[in-house]
């Protein structure tokens, strides 16, 4: 049922208790842009994406460790990870020991681990890099992402201000898109406009004051692509789904507890609330930073594993609790590898190629793409065996159901690492 | 006479954080040029210390007598609001989004003072002298490790940052020079609180870098870089962005990029080029940025201020850790401890960058979650600053009228100039008057309501998210 201007204005707002301020311009938007049907309930039963990032260039040698290579060894004397604390997944390769949450889940066969992912000329920029990986173009600068492009390629995925999610107040260029504005939720419980404003002796109610804004003649919306109209229309996204958002959560009763003081456990435990929403949300962006570690990589890198270990766990049981398990994949990425041999300073300097996580009950457990050579290098840095596009492919194509050349501008060789 | 009030508007904002209608009055009196000038002199006087008792209230909390990173975003926050140099603190604003060093891994307050007050003191200094300093400032070292650049082995972090986000740009230098600049600044340590030279660590080896070779070192290594083509342009096309718009044309950058380069790289000559261009002064420029979450708190409480001196009490500000707030008995709901918590939920917490490329900024300041944020600000600010009937600032320099048209001329004067479309200017115009009792009728403490949510009403509209 489509919502009309009025109930929307009577519905949509019910945030704003009595007293608050309610901008006078939403209301021209609502003439200029009939509100189009929320997360359609089909949708609640789709299959979900959950991308995370990890931002700095995460050491994917002390991540997937090469534990019996003896060039590992000569390359890593002090930061190495010990071949007794790893936890084997071939005769290989295994885990960092922190990372016991994604390890439970591989020996259930819900984890394929993808080595070598690359791209060719890799850029050893931050910036551009993650660029690359968001764009997935890396021969030219592209205004929009990947994921924002898969949004684009259907009308029913734009037209819902639901259908992706980044967590955080950035929002990562990768969903930039052309028609599809993802929506950004730092926390689901302060969605919405305050209901604080003190003006309670005032005789105007909030009833009335939205009377007087829904008879007022509108002023218009901004120039197409200008500044103004792209803040009239994300926040107007942001009040259409901030009832929607609000009720929704509401249905998450979950009883799992996330560990404190961990990052990716935060932005999990809001995937899974907007998840227990049923919101119709189709990809969640989830970023977490700290892998840049040049110094002391260490004991940051030890945490920070520690961290992706425990709300992965977490995460999964809460997830397998509301029986969406099979529903969800989460797919990880960082924009490159660090470079094969430690630095003086007890850490490692940009580099190139590392692995990517494919976790979910429909994922084909196992190692995947053969370990880069250790010896064979490109300047000090791995050479990639697979491309980080084959995985984007192979995600759109058997996970998300989408033709993946539309999205990537071509067709790249798919991975058997899902059940569909 | 508005269309100068409205020019002066624009500058000020851009140079700045916004000044109440009067003042923008007095400006207009003396001219656009006198106003530059005066604007870039300020800017070049010596720190004033101002607002530097936070600090010490801070070290006397703690039992250590350190200072607290929490402690250095009030004490900012609070001189950019109260500063009569705003153009010295918008500088040292851009100067921390272009260098972007983090508390959260320098994890010293003292040094990330020092770099803030570096920053400040070289705000129109040379471009040279600062790469040279920035080059050897101890929370920069900290930052892109260059404490662990070691002559046995380089580490690239501040090499490479140096040239892709500092002075040159992507495409401009190979990844064997940052190799080799790394090479350069080995040894270039930090002892205490203060730069160290540590000949032992530092590679004495002849190296090749942009095209010249020789036994560099990391002076030697900016030098060569700003021998460079592209470093003038890069550093103009940074400012010009910052202060103007984005993506400016060649024929706009060139010749300002010629004036700095001509100045031997002052930043002043710089930034006068980028004020007296046409381009900053046109519709292109005018009301087509989007404000930074800092650019929008702090001028949304300087404006709510109205025009009056804002209280100085010690005290004053409320802290962001609980045992700040045990801080003297006299310490009163300031508006500084939600601004910061404001700032860093709009996407800018100040020190603490989200990485070195710092804040995209532009239409990256847009989204969901910080709309929400930006629209109930408004309302929390104007409940915070402006609740006491008839108490300081806005409400009263607007409320003085019995005439609510006259009311609502006073707020959008003071909020920007702020120009709404005739439609939301009536709906302001609405609230403000009451749907029951006439404005007129009633005296002045009972108009401030209606005005406090015509205040917050207009801080919400797209408008004002803009400048």
């Amino acid at each position: 049922m489509a919502i009309t201007r009025r109930r929307f204005l009577q519905h949509g707002l019910t945030v704003v208790a009595a007293g608050v301020a309610v901008p006078p311009w939403l209301q021209e938007l609502a003439q200029a842009d009939p509100i189009a049907p929320l997360g359609s309930p089909a949708g609640v039963d789709d299959r979900i994406l959950v991308v995370l990032q990890f931002s700095g260039g995460n050491d994917g040698l002390n991540t997937v460790v090469p534990y019996a290579s003896p060039q590992y060894r000569l390359n890593r004397p002090t930061i190495g990870v010990s071949d007794t604390s790893v936890l084997h997944l071939d005769d290989a390769v295994g885990f960092h020991p922190n990372l016991q949450g994604v390890k439970g889940l591989y020996d259930q066969g819900k984890v394929a681990v993808v080595q070598g992912v690359g791209y060719p000329h890799p850029n050893r920029s931050h910036f551009r890099s993650m660029e690359i990986w968001h764009t997935a173009v890396p021969e030219r600068v592209e205004r929009y992402g990947w994921i924002g492009r898969y949004l684009d390629t259907s009308p029913a995925l734009y037209h819902n201000s639901l259908a992706g999610i980044n967590i955080g107040v950035e929002a990562p260029k990768a969903v930039q898109a052309e028609h599809a504005a993802v929506l950004s939720v730092s926390d689901v419980a302060r969605f919405g406009l305050v209901s604080s404003f003190g003006y309670a002796s005032r005789a105007t109610s909030a009833t009335e004051l939205l009377k007087e804004i829904e008879s007022s003649a509108g002023g218009g919306m901004g120039a197409p692509g200008s500044a103004e109209s792209l803040v009239q229309q994300t926040t107007l996204d942001a009040f259409k789904c901030a009832d929607q958002i609000r009720d929704g959560v509401k249905k998450y009763h979950s009883q799992v507890e996330y560990p404190e003081k961990n990052p990716v456990a935060t932005g999990f435990q809001q995937v899974a609330k907007l998840i227990a929403a049923g919101l119709g949300t189709r990809i969640y962006y989830v970023s977490t930073g700290g892998f840049d570690t040049h110094s002391r990589e260490k004991e940051q890198h030890d945490l920070l594993m520690q961290h992706i270990g425990d709300a992965v766990a977490a995460f999964w049981k809460d997830l397998e609790g509301m029986g969406a398990a099979d529903r969800v994949t989460i797919m990880t990425f960082s924009e490159f590898g660090r470079r094969v041999h430690e630095n003086a300073g007890g850490g490692t300097d940009h580099g190139t190629a590392g692995p990517m996580l494919l976790i979910g009950g429909k994922v084909k457990g196992g190692v995947y793409g053969g370990h880069p050579s250790l010896t064979d290098l490109d300047h000090g840095d791995l050479k990639y065996n697979v491309d980080f596009r084959s995985m984007y492919a192979t995600v759109l194509a058997q996970w998300l159901n989408t033709d993946p050349t539309r999205v990537l501008g071509a067709a790249y060789p798919h991975l058997d690492v899902l059940n569909t | 006479m508005m269309d100068d009030i409205l020019k002066m508007g624009h500058l000020i904002r851009r140079a700045g954080f916004g000044e109440s209608y009067q003042s923008l009055q007095r400006r207009t009196a003396i001219g656009t040029e006198e106003t530059i000038r005066q604007l870039l002199d300020d800017a070049a006087r010596p720190d004033d210390g101002s607002a530097d008792w936070i600090l010490d209230f801070s070290r006397a909390a703690d039992p250590a007598g350190r200072l607290r990173p929490q402690a250095l975003r009030p004490w900012w926050t609070y001189r950019m609001v109260t500063t009569d140099r705003p153009l010295q603190e918008k500088l040292t604003l851009f100067w921390h989004g272009h260098f972007a060093t983090s508390a959260s891994k320098v994890n010293n307050a003292e040094l990330m003072l020092q770099q803030n007050r570096f920053l400040r003191d070289n705000a129109l200094g040379n471009w040279r002298a600062i790469l040279k300093g920035m080059s050897r400032d101890p929370a920069m070292i900290l930052w892109l490790d260059n404490n662990t650049n070691y002559k046995a082995h380089a580490n690239e972090n501040y090499g490479r940052e140096l040239m892709e986000l500092f002075s040159l740009g992507i495409g401009n230098y190979t990844e064997n020079d940052v190799k080799e600049a790394a090479r350069a600044f080995t040894g270039w340590n930090i002892q205490g609180q203060s730069f160290a030279f540590r000949a032992y660590e530092h590679d004495t080896g002849s190296k090749s870098f942009l095209g010249k070779a020789g036994n560099f070192d990391g002076d030697d290594i900016v030098d060569i870089i700003l021998e460079q083509p592209a470093a003038a342009e890069f550093l103009a096309r940074r400012m010009f962005t910052f202060f103007a718009y984005a993506d400016p044309e060649p024929e706009v950058l060139d010749p300002i990029v010629g004036a700095f380069r001509e100045s031997d790289l002052e930043i002043r000559a710089l930034l006068e080029a980028i004020l007296h261009s046409k381009a900053f002064w046109s519709e292109k420029a005018v009301g087509t940025q989007i404000k930074s979450p800092v650019q929008l708190v702090v001028g949304s409480i300087r404006a709510l201020h109205g025009g009056e001196a804002a209280e100085e009490q010690p005290g004053e500000v409320a802290m962001a850790s609980p045992s700040e707030k045990t801080i003297g008995r006299r310490r009163l709901q300031g508006p500084y401890g939600p601004a910061v918590q404001a700032m860093k939920n709009m996407g800018q917490d100040l020190f603490f960058p989200p990485n070195v490329k710092g804040w995209d900024g532009g239409p990256a300041w847009i989204n969901s979650a910080t709309m929400l944020e930006r629209i109930n600000f408004a309302s929390r600010i104007v409940t915070l600053l402006l609740t006491r009937a008839a108490g300081p600032g806005l409400v009263r320099t607007a409320s003085i009228t019995s005439d609510p048209e006259a009311a609502v001329d006073a707020i959008l004067m003071n909020l920007g100039p702020l120009v709404l479309p005739t439609a939301v200017q009536r709906e302001l115009l609405h609230t403000a008057s009451g749907s029951t009792t006439g404005f007129a009728a009633v005296r002045p403490y009972q108009r401030t309501a209606g005005l406090r949510l015509s205040i917050a009403l207009a801080m919400q509209t797209p408008q004002y998210q803009l400048c």
